[in-house]
């Protein structure tokens, strides 16, 4: 009967399958091979993951001095439920090196280990794909270097993921600098320098990337030399605005933030509700929240909600807002102590907090969520070394009944 | 006092002919169902060709067989009360679908023989009705999802158009997704 359904209505049924079933339908048959790889699909497929949240996860990746192996995922189809944290092998699975999450869209992760190792996942299909090694050319005339800043993000007008390296090369006690700044294309597979020029050559990256509308956002500020600064490792702490630069334009802008950053204060970027999200945090436990609520309008800067001192049982040194809750009274929060991460409902009007308990999960650790994708089908398979051992012991030791591993093998 | 007793008699007609304005459906089979206009246009395809003033009398579905018709009528009839009766700002907190006031209603509504859904995706399509269109297709995905590729080959009437080796390298691709 199934075959006798016109294509489009083929697509509808599978644009509504979660992942893994998928996954396994690549089998039935050429035709559904065919399109379910097909990127249009792909495309429906998200598309109906993002309206429907479907096959939502949070991905948890360990923080830990000494050996990270593997990250966690929860599964989370409402706010109210939870799974257990199932252990997640990740790509960049090296002996000692720490691996961190760096953003997160439409199913895909960032992640890296420092800058030479940079990897676009999707953990929910276990694909992923490592950029190549990319040089740093210094120009003449500038001594040091800052080690690189990199964003990952959508670039709508093409239809791709990208990544940026910014890296700002400077000469001790001179104010200006000089910027390297390169990207990456997933479709193309390829490093490519940025022409447009650095919009504020006295200021260099002052927080995380954020991606949006197409576009990556950092805070920037001015270099102000203390007499505690030694300038191998300087802070840029002086007056902050924030850059954007489009992807898909492959040009810089500048915007306000709605509040100056005073001494002592924190300022983070993140996006919450689909708008840029600006923080100021004050020590152990004080924050106030922002939302640009027209993008690219500095006046549209809003303040959502404030968390004071007091109102949270415990202190923390930032809260990371993952979401809203469907009612938008309550965001679920990222909340980092020291060497200790609690996801935490807050309500926001009533100031209170509910911990979000979860099996198995960390201490420690870092957040993307991702709902179901098939970008990066066509990626290279994420190996569990274990499992792989364990495949081999199964293979090498006899057995009367057939190996269902070894059907089909040479 | 006798005029404006007229007037208000006059204006509850007129109404009446508002709400029970009417247009004749006629399925494959040569069956007419005659439902509120309102309904019918729950369909973006009978829609249009009301609004395109091509309505005459009976609006002819082809496509639809008089079984398959009555329910789609059903359904459409269901929702427009529903939709009539909730406020926006009540179904906007229904999180948890249980308490969606339909969604008892659709889980019945498609307990239906394996042809009889199908049918009702077809019709959907033809018609153009969203909801059923996604409730329909939801369903049937929420039959396929633990499925192995041989049990959907066999319930849906596939053919299996790899060789034994082909299959086996397809599947090797995302081994972790059989286990």
């Amino acid at each position: 009967m199934m075959s006798h359904l016109p294509v489009e209505i083929i697509t509808e049924i599978l644009s509504r399958l979660p992942v893994k079933s998928l996954l396994r339908f690549l089998c039935v048959s050429k035709s559904w091979y065919a399109l379910i790889k097909h990127p249009d699909f792909i495309k429906l497929h998200l598309h109906r993951s993002i309206e429907t949240n479907r096959d939502r996860t949070l991905i948890i990746g360990k923080l830990i001095t000494g050996v990270p192996r593997y990250f966690f995922s929860v599964h989370f189809p409402t706010e109210n439920h939870f799974d257990n944290a199932f252990k997640l092998h990740q790509p960049l699975y090296r002996r000692g090196k720490l691996v961190e999450i760096l953003d997160y869209c439409h199913g895909l992760v960032c992640i890296h280990h420092w800058i030479d190792e940079i990897a676009i996942w999707n953990p929910l299909i276990r694909k992923y794909r490592m950029l190549s090694k990319e040089p740093i050319l210094k120009p003449s005339g500038f001594t040091y270097s800052k080690s690189s800043k990199i964003g990952f993000g959508y670039d709508l007008c093409n239809d791709d993921y990208k990544v940026l390296r910014v890296t700002a090369f400077y000469n001790i006690g001179q104010p200006l600098k000089e910027f390297e700044v390169k990207v990456y294309s997933l479709r193309s597979h390829s490093w490519r320098k940025i022409e447009d020029q650095w919009p504020k050559k006295e200021c260099s990256i002052s927080s995380n990337s954020v991606s949006l509308n197409g576009a990556l956002h950092w805070l920037i500020a001015e270099n102000t030399y203390t007499p505690y600064d030694t300038d191998l490792t300087d802070f840029p702490r002086g007056a902050e605005c924030l850059l954007a630069f489009d992807l898909g334009t492959e040009k810089f802008r500048v915007f306000k933030t709605p509040v100056q950053k005073e001494v002592g204060l924190v300022t983070r970027l993140e996006v919450l509700k689909g708008q840029l999200c600006f923080i100021v945090s004050a020590d152990l436990g004080a924050e106030s929240v922002w939302l640009m609520k027209e993008y690219g309008e500095a006046s549209s800067w809003t303040q959502v909600y404030k968390i004071e001192r007091g109102s949270v049982p415990w202190t923390f040194t930032y809260c990371k807002p993952l979401m809203f809750s469907e009612n938008e009274k309550k965001v679920l929060l990222d909340m980092h102590q020291l060497f200790q991460t609690k996801l935490v409902w807050y309500e926001i009007e009533k100031k209170r907090c509910e911990r979000v308990k979860i099996q198995n999960l960390p201490n420690w650790f870092c957040t993307a969520i991702c709902v179901g994708s098939l970008l990066l089908l066509d990626g290279d398979n994420v190996i569990d070394p274990a499992e792989q051992k364990k495949k081999r012991k199964r293979n090498e030791s006899p057995s009367e009944v057939p190996n269902p591993n070894l059907l089909g093998k040479q | 006092m006798a005029s404006s007793s007229t007037s208000v008699v006059v204006s509850n007609k007129e109404k009446e002919n508002k709400n029970t304005k009417k247009v004749t459906l006629k399925s494959s089979d040569g069956e007419s169902f005659e439902v509120d206009e309102s309904v019918a246009m729950e369909s973006q395809t009978i829609k249009h060709i009301i609004e395109d003033g091509c309505a005459n009398n009976e609006i002819p579905l082809p496509n639809v067989t008089s079984g398959i018709l009555s329910r789609v009528i059903e359904y459409c009839k269901k929702h427009k009360e529903a939709a009539g009766e909730s406020e926006p700002s009540v179904t906007s907190y229904t999180s948890n679908s249980t308490t969606n006031p339909l969604t008892e209603w659709d889980t019945e509504f498609v307990k239906v023989d394996q042809n009889t859904l199908f049918d009702l995706i077809l019709a959907a399509n033809y018609l153009d009705i969203k909801g059923l269109l996604d409730l329909t297709c939801k369903t049937v995905a929420d039959m396929m999802k633990g499925k192995t590729p041989q049990e959907i080959r066999e319930t849906f009437h596939i053919k299996n158009d790899y060789t034994p080796e082909e299959e086996a390298e397809v599947r090797k691709e995302n081994q972790w997704a059989f286990e």
